[in-house]
């Protein structure tokens, strides 16, 4: 009996750790791999996804967010944080309705983890390989595409 | 035994009831509930990794992600029950094992393994669904009835 107190009381103390100290770490793994600092990409026709992705990370409960646009079309994918995903239907419909107001684009907005990996790839690509505004948008379409896609 | 119940019976049998629930040996609830939380955890820790692994390399969205991943984590069960270890599994986790998709895996495949030597069709395609099939028939008709439950509240309630 005592030998399981001792491994519950392990697994406890380990769940217990402070997140803070987790969330900086992957900060900065983020900052060796990515060119900016925000998750917006850096150019003068994405000053609108700069101002997006300002708007979501004023949000306590936004853990990350990027975004790119192209064409009249604004890409938003967002990171909730954990225990915040309870809500997530609410976060979504506030998000959304947010952005709609704010930018007069085409808003696609999506919490989804393999859209925020897409266009994230995609923010780097604009970011290092100057890419032209025809090629974003073909592969904002494929990423627009993939977030409608239904089980 | 509840006191009600307990004062229609004769003296010797309450007698016998007392007997018995000295010598009889305890259940150890609390470890075997440990025991099925983490088991069951870990199985749904190695879940969520193969999700991960299809979202990585392949074009899922975590709203699609689960397909592929439910038939792979009942593939491997049904691998581990024909190579006999997901029975010890079982006898250690118990419902840590048998509540997770892969228990369905398992009862799916040990029934077809048991009944394999009366015949493929009358033996395995006729046992198969023995233990699983009333687990696909709750389901679909659970999922009936709230579907019709919402589409009731949607339509006449006015929810939604």
């Amino acid at each position: 009996m005592k030998k399981w107190f001792v491994l519950i009381l392990v697994f406890l103390l380990m769940s217990c750790a402070h997140e803070q100290k987790e969330q900086q770490q992957s900060l900065q793994q983020e900052n060796i791999t990515n060119v900016s600092h925000d998750g917006s990409a850096k150019r003068s026709d994405q000053q609108h996804a700069e101002k997006a992705v300002e708007m979501l990370k004023a949000r306590e409960d936004v853990k990350d967010a990027v975004a790119v646009q192209a064409n009249g079309r604004l890409l938003v994918a967002y990171q909730v944080k954990h225990l915040h995903r309870f809500r997530m239907k609410q976060i979504e419909k506030e998000v959304g309705k947010a952005l709609n107001e704010q930018f007069r684009e085409k808003v696609i907005a999506s919490h989804d983890l393999k859209i925020f990996w897409k266009t994230k790839a995609l923010k780097e690509k604009i970011e290092t390989k100057n890419i032209s505004e025809k090629e974003i948008e073909k592969e904002i379409t494929v990423i627009q595409k993939l977030s409608e896609e239904q089980t | 035994m509840a006191n009600e119940k307990r004062k229609h019976l004769t003296p010797v049998q309450q007698e016998y009831h007392q007997f018995e629930q000295a010598r009889e040996t305890k259940r150890p609830v609390l470890k075997n509930c440990v025991r099925a939380f983490f088991v069951g955890g870990f199985i749904c820790a190695i879940g969520q990794a193969i999700s991960y692994f299809y979202m990585y390399f392949f074009d899922f969205t975590e709203k699609t992600v689960g397909n592929p991943t439910v038939a792979t984590m009942v593939f491997i069960a049904m691998l581990l029950t024909g190579f006999g270890v997901y029975d010890r599994l079982a006898q250690f986790a118990g419902a840590g094992s048998a509540v997770p998709v892969t228990g369905f895996g398992n009862a799916v495949i040990s029934a077809a393994i048991e009944h394999r030597t009366e015949g493929f069709v009358l033996g395995v395609g006729g046992n198969m669904f023995k233990l699983a099939g009333s687990v696909i028939l709750f389901g679909t008709f659970s999922a009936f009835v709230v579907a019709l439950i919402k589409t009731i509240a949607i339509k006449w309630g006015g929810l939604g």
